[in-house]
């Protein structure tokens, strides 16, 4: 029996019950006026706790002891037709580990031994109550130190379990080897890795696994660790055969194991990482290619790569070449520093829209070079896009087309030439036929009539007539015989022509037209304005349109007409304007540079002034427009080249 | 009963040389002249209702300033229906133009 004092003397002993068992909790099996005097033998343990259950009744006693997990158990030998040894049984079955002391009345023919034998942690006779507290102590240290024994183990089987198993189920391979390089362990890994079984490997030799040529590096390593100058060593990529007959690549750690119980020898442990082996081959050789593709886009193609925000971030040298702007120029600038303003604005818009959406946008546009110069692209804008499907950035790829489009234009030229001298011949052969055959038929109509006449007054007046309609054709003629001229003029003769004196020369010509319609006319001309033109022609556009003016003027106001020049593009533009009555645009403007076509009730209307005008206007690369209201007045334009 | 002719022409000698022999060839025929389309019209046009001032026949040339043959058939087709009696109008033209002869 323990006295309090020395067990506070003691040093900190972890099997002692009170260190163990925060409470004890004690189930009695015994008549119920028992428990005061257990109660009192018990309180007489100082420290410890106790929580006593107390029953004579079997049923009770095992749902006490499933529910309650006693630390304890008292029981009684004989009780009523109760068994103590039955009992004895039943807990040591369900409980092993409790404690259970057989507290008896009166011994039994079975020696106390054979209870002990049966697991029993003591036996007491009831007459020796006062050894009762003494026992408790005994048996509960023994059962704390079983406790804790157990655990020990149980943690160090844990301990050892828990390495074997991240080692045995470990994806990567764990290997050790002699330092000839005999394997003398492999983890269960090596068989999804290398296709052999653990009993195949084991036995084999490292060096038999490796590609030949990975060996030398290995070596190096090796002796590195067999000359314990590093604990490990790393080999970041080294060919493995498959037992498939296929190399793998894998990444292996050597430790060096050689003082480590149970190993004795070197352990590497491996991954395969074939799968990373080639993708990054594939990817070096997707970006080689990728490098080989920019440089025969930039050898071949103009290329250009923008921003989001239409800024250039990269120029290959072609765009230099034709834009001849400095790449330093070019970097940072806006794509419309190109703009030749060929093109409206939407059609810049709808490219934005389009190559924003991620779409690609493909199409000619012209540009503008440094020098002002332009130049023609076949240009294709493709976005590249972000993860989010954003484009982050625009590459330009373009083609010169210049030269086609150019051609093209030339074609075009040549194409409305042809048309327009087609229409020109068309339209002069309706005007022989009809001036010439109206004047044949009138001609024949005379003659027959003065076949079929006597009458002398008749005669005399129908050779009037055909002498008439002689004239008549002759002028014909004559007129036609111009138009040929302009026509087929390929040599004329183009001098430089101060425009202002040379109008006030044709208006003096004019003089007696101007003055009988007191017409006042008004000339705003620059005095030095000088074109390169046929004397002639001008004198003859400007004469015919000048008398135009005067000879369709309003009958209710005095004529006023403004001759004046201004600069327009690559043209000149004389502008003869005036007050008169004006031509209805709406139904003429198609036949108003018609030869014969007459709009007015005007006796002196031959309807070829403006046609003959026309021709030589536009045989001097010249254009003539019309812009004209009833009642206000005409405008005609002469574009001068 | 003496039949109205009415020739709309510009060119004055036809007109003349056309009447005269039409005269020469002594039909009974009354013949008024025009020198383009809309005097023509404005002519039908007062006497629409005026069987006796309407012609039977119109001689309609093509090629005319002011209102030409063409012009006239239009502004003729809408005034057609109005007129009191039947006018048969016959193309005469010297023009060989394709487009004046469809």
């Amino acid at each position: 029996m323990l006295n309090p004092e020395n067990r506070t003397l003691e040093p900190v002993d972890e099997t002692r019950p009170e260190a163990v068992f925060k409470k004890i909790t004690v189930l009695v099996l015994d008549h119920k006026q028992s428990l005061p005097a257990i109660k009192e033998q018990l309180d007489s343990l100082e420290n410890i706790t106790f929580q006593i259950y107390i029953t004579d009744s079997v049923t009770e006693f095992k749902q006490f002891l499933k529910e309650k997990k006693p630390n304890l158990v008292l029981s009684e030998l004989h009780l009523n037709e109760i068994e103590g040894k039955d009992i004895l049984n039943y807990c040591k079955m369900l409980f092993p580990e409790t404690p259970f002391i057989i507290y008896s009345s009166h011994s039994c023919n079975k020696s106390a031994m054979d209870f002990l034998k049966m697991g029993a942690a003591d036996f007491l006779l009831k007459e020796n109550s006062s050894a009762l507290p003494a026992t408790i102590y005994k048996v509960l240290r023994q059962s704390g130190e079983k406790n804790n024994i157990k655990e020990a183990r149980k943690q160090r089987w844990e301990y050892t379990q828990r390495f074997k198993g991240l080692i045995e189920h470990s994806q990567e391979p764990v290997i050790t080897y002699t330092d000839s390089g005999l394997i003398t362990y492999a983890s269960p890994a090596i068989e999804k890795v290398l296709g052999y079984t653990v009993n195949e490997f084991v036995g084999t030799n490292v060096v038999q696994h490796i590609h030949p040529a990975d060996l030398a590096k290995r070596e190096d390593k090796f002796s590195k660790l067999s000359r314990a100058e590093d604990n490990f060593s790393i080999i970041e990529e080294e060919r493995i055969l498959h037992k498939n007959g296929q190399y793998i690549w894998v990444k292996a750690i050597i430790s060096d194991g050689r003082l480590i119980p149970g190993i004795e020898g070197y352990m590497t442990n491996f991954r395969d990482i074939t799968e990373n082996i080639v993708s990054k081959v594939k990817l070096e050789k997707t970006l080689r290619d990728l490098t080989d593709y920019k440089i025969a886009l930039d050898e071949s193609s103009i290329v250009a790569i923008a921003n989001t925000k239409g800024k250039l971030t990269y120029v290959n040298e072609e765009v230099m070449t034709l834009s001849k702007y400095t790449q330093k120029e070019l970097l940072g600038s806006d794509y419309r520093l190109f703009n030749s303003k060929e093109h409206p604005v939407f059609f810049y818009i709808k490219i934005w829209n389009t190559i924003s959406e991620g779409k690609i946008w493909k199409g000619e546009i012209k540009m503008k070079a440094k020098d002002d110069t332009f130049f023609w692209m076949n240009t294709t804008i493709v976005p590249f896009l972000n993860k989010h499907n954003k484009p982050y950035q625009y590459i330009v790829v373009m083609r010169d087309i210049t030269l086609r489009k150019l051609r093209t234009q030339e074609l075009h030229n040549t194409i409305d030439l042809l048309t327009n001298q087609n229409k020109r011949l068309l339209n002069f052969s309706y005007i022989v036929s009809h001036n010439l055959r109206s004047h044949t038929s009138n001609m024949q109509n005379i003659v027959n009539y003065l076949e079929d006449t006597d009458d002398a007054e008749e005669r005399n007046e129908m050779m009037q007539h055909l002498k008439d309609v002689a004239a008549a054709l002759n002028n014909t003629m004559f007129n036609l015989n111009e138009v040929v001229s302009i026509q087929t003029n390929t040599e004329l003769k183009v001098e430089t022509i101060l425009l202002k004196p040379f109008v006030e020369k044709i208006l003096k010509a004019l003089y007696n037209q101007i003055d009988a319609t007191a017409a006042v006319i008004e000339l705003n001309i620059p005095d030095d304005k000088a074109i390169n033109y046929s004397k002639s022609y001008l004198e003859s556009i400007l004469h015919n349109l000048v008398l135009n003016a005067i000879k369709y003027r309003h009958p209710d106001r005095t004529p006023h007409i403004q001759v004046s020049s201004k600069e327009e593009g690559i043209y000149t533009v004389l502008e003869i304007s005036d007050n008169g009555i004006g031509i209805n645009l709406e139904k003429y403007r198609n036949k108003l540079f018609g030869m014969y076509k007459t709009f007015h009730n005007n006796k002196d209307a031959k309807g070829l002034g403006l046609f003959m005008s026309k021709n030589q206007i536009e045989a001097m690369g010249g254009k003539i427009e019309v812009d004209s209201n009833l009642e206000t007045g005409t405008t005609f334009k002469i574009y001068i080249k | 009963m003496t039949k109205k002719l009415c020739i709309i022409d510009d060119d004055d000698l036809y007109k003349l040389l056309l009447k005269k022999t039409i005269q020469k060839l002594d039909f009974k025929t009354e013949i008024t002249c025009f020198s383009n389309g809309e005097e023509a019209i404005n002519s039908f046009m007062e006497n629409k209702g005026n069987a006796g001032k309407l012609p039977d026949i119109v001689l309609l040339d093509i090629n005319m300033p002011v209102m030409d043959g063409w012009e006239f058939m239009e502004s003729y087709k809408t005034l057609y229906p109005e007129l009191c009696k039947p006018v048969t109008v016959y193309i005469a033209s010297s023009s060989i133009a394709r487009q004046d002869i469809e």
